[in-house]
């Protein structure tokens, strides 16, 4: 009795773990890479314009334009970007620029550490792989941080390769990031205007997204499955009274 | 019985003639009226079932090197597919395999389940929980970030205050003069056999278990309750509910909270140059930290830690009291109650940094832990068997 009751909900479950992976695949086809890497070089093939983007895609278009100069990423790879960017001729044309393929890691522009360090005032960029997990004040932090940057106010002297940021941690507001962000700096393909406190906003959930990019699938299948076990549960708890009131 | 005629039964009965005495002890075997807290042996198994899938899933992927170790974990995370759910049930099941393992233990020190003619059933059990504490440790090792690191150098390094052998031994264990590439492999090797080990242990457990019988948490009440129920279906079906409600936890704290249960530093590569602020380890590690941090002396350290391990091993014979259940024994309900907060307070203490408060805290604990197996328990049991004894003499006239 207990066996036919178990087998649609065990369907049901199958089904919704089916579904979950459906966006992804759905996603990622897109029309085979046939141009010539030369043809690459001159112009990024532009994809048809999307007419919405998420926070996190707009995200991936600053880091790669204006954080991958300076930091890395080494945990993720290229090709993982898949998600926000569904263009593999996109993406295998930002690898080439930097000289590495889909499967590289997104290494530092700097051959070293120490030139690393020399070029940003003595300050080797971190790299941003968990960055909105393990920095201190989190996701909130960084956003606020990316737009933090102010005038130098009287009697403050910077020195040189500094830059006054009143929100961040290091070296009393005397930051040696320089600022990433201008107004109106990238062209969002949905129209997005490019303000500070977007980009400063985009960019977050783009690092969030990196720290854990399969945070709403989880949630997803984490949903199929206390359905599933509530289901479940309430089958056996009815089963279980039944047998206590037969004894 | 019908299916005696079924071929395929009959078939298997001749060649295989234990399978069916063994089918119909499974099924029949009598239940003492046991309360919830009997579940918990159910939803360990299912737990440890679920360690040990993930697991050989994971070691298709892991590289126990010491160059590829993080990165190979990361790329399950990221691009081997499913890789980060099986990885969460993993590494989220130890938390929920020890909270239930930590219950279950109570609840054996509660209703006197250590008790004769349950003592291999207890000792057994307690093995499988030192194990358990083992394999786990070795497994935080295998990510190689940097609490992997300073957690294994710190509790390695407790080997050294044995007198007179311990840095030589040390050195043996680690297989190099620091902690490095062959530890890793050694600690992935330690870590992938004792799973298979402790499976065996649990059959053992089980065997243990099933020639005396579950313990009956009436027998000391006013109203002894001394029927039985055949073990199926009633307690399948009740175990199959507790398992339920056990993945039900499970699933909201791997899917909607893991925050609550890595730690951030080891996301970052180990470093041996760089010692995080706070060493701490996992919670369910962590009242014998604080045991190490709170005797002064490393070795005083070691075998307060130990010992606080042996007592329980030879807590059947310290408290050889006739009554079983805590809940009707003053003296025990008192020491039990106050031991459980005790744990309560070591697993805080271990998990924060060592401020006076918490040294002090856990030197309080220390004292409860040992004054109630050493001092409570064995007092409670000489009075209580004074008194079953005046009664019995007070009955004979």
């Amino acid at each position: 009795m207990m066996r036919s009751c178990l087998r649609p909900t065990g369907m049901v479950f199958l089904a919704a773990l089916s579904l979950a992976h459906l966006p992804a695949t759905a996603r990622a086809d897109d029309p085979a890479p046939t141009q010539a890497p030369a043809a690459a070089q001159v112009a990024a093939p532009a994809a048809v314009p999307p007419t919405t983007m998420r926070p996190e895609e707009r995200g991936l278009m600053i880091f790669q334009q204006v954080c991958s100069s300076c930091h890395s990423m080494e945990r993720a790879h290229y090709g993982d970007m898949i998600d926000l960017q569904p263009s593999v001729t996109a993406l295998q044309h930002w690898a080439q620029q930097r000289h590495a393929g889909l499967e590289s890691p997104i290494a530092s522009p700097y051959p070293s550490v120490a030139v690393g360090k020399a070029n940003n005032g003595g300050d080797y960029p971190p790299d941003l792989s968990h960055i909105a997990r393990t920095i201190r004040g989190g996701p909130d932090y960084i956003r606020q941080m990316l737009a933090g940057y102010r005038p130098v106010p009287p009697g403050v002297t910077l020195a040189p390769n500094t830059y006054y940021n009143p929100i961040a941690l290091t070296h009393h507001h005397r930051f040696k990031m320089r600022p990433p962000l201008h107004e109106g700096m990238i062209a969002f393909p949905d129209g997005t205007q490019a303000t500070i406190p977007q980009m400063a906003s985009d960019v977050t959930a783009f690092l969030q997204w990196a720290d854990d990019s399969h945070r709403s699938t989880r949630h997803f299948i984490g949903t199929a499955v206390l359905l599933y076990l509530a289901l479940l549960g309430g089958i056996l708890l009815a089963l279980w009274r039944l047998l206590k009131k037969e004894a | 019985m019908n299916d005696n005629t079924h071929p395929t039964r009959s078939w298997l009965d001749s060649r295989l003639p234990f399978l069916r005495p063994f089918c119909q002890h499974m099924t029949r075997f009598p239940m003492p009226p046991v309360n919830l807290l009997w579940t918990l042996g159910a939803c360990l198994m299912v737990a440890f079932g679920l360690m040990v899938v993930s697991g050989l899933f994971l070691s298709l992927h892991y590289q126990p090197d010491l160059a590829q170790a993080f990165d190979s974990v990361e790329a399950m995370e990221r691009r081997v597919p499913s890789g980060w759910l099986i990885r969460s049930i993993h590494t989220g099941g130890v938390s929920l395999l020890f909270a239930a393992l930590y219950l279950h233990v109570g609840r054996g020190l509660w209703y006197g389940s250590y008790k004769a003619p349950r003592e291999l059933v207890w000792l057994s059990g307690l093995f499988l929980m030192l194990l358990f504490m083992t394999t786990a440790f070795a497994g935080y090792v295998l990510p190689w970030g940097q609490m992997s690191y300073w957690g294994a150098t710190v509790i390695t390094h407790a080997v050294e205050a044995i007198p007179g052998i311990g840095h030589g031994l040390l050195v043996y264990l680690l297989g190099e003069d620091t902690l490095g590439g062959v530890a890793l492999h050694r600690f992935f090797i330690l870590h992938f056999t004792l799973g298979f080990i402790i499976a065996a242990v649990v059959g053992l457990h089980i065997l243990c278990l099933h020639g005396t019988g579950s313990s009956n948490p009436t027998l000391d009440s006013p109203h002894p309750d001394r029927t039985t129920r055949p073990f199926a279906p009633f307690y399948v079906v009740k175990d199959c509910l507790a398992v339920c409600v056990f993945l039900a936890l499970f699933a909201g704290l791997i899917f909607f909270l893991p925050g609550l249960l890595g730690k951030l530093d080891n996301i970052i590569p180990a470093n041996p140059l760089k010692t995080p602020t706070d060493i701490t380890p996992e919670w369910y590690l962590a009242p014998w930290f604080a045991m190490l941090r709170a005797v002064p002396s490393r070795l005083g350290g070691l075998i307060a830690a130990a010992t606080s391990l042996l007592v329980l091993f030879i807590l059947p014979w310290l408290d050889q009291s006739p009554r079983h259940n805590a809940t009707y024994r003053p003296l025990a309900r008192m020491g039990l109650g106050l031991f459980f907060i005790a744990f309560i307070i070591l697993i805080l203490a271990g998990m924060n940094r060592a401020t006076p408060l918490w040294v002090w805290l856990s030197r309080g604990a220390m004292l409860v832990w040992f004054l109630t197996f050493l001092g409570l328990l064995p007092l409670a049991a000489y009075r209580e068997r004074q008194a079953s004894d005046a009664s019995t003499q007070g009955d004979a006239p």
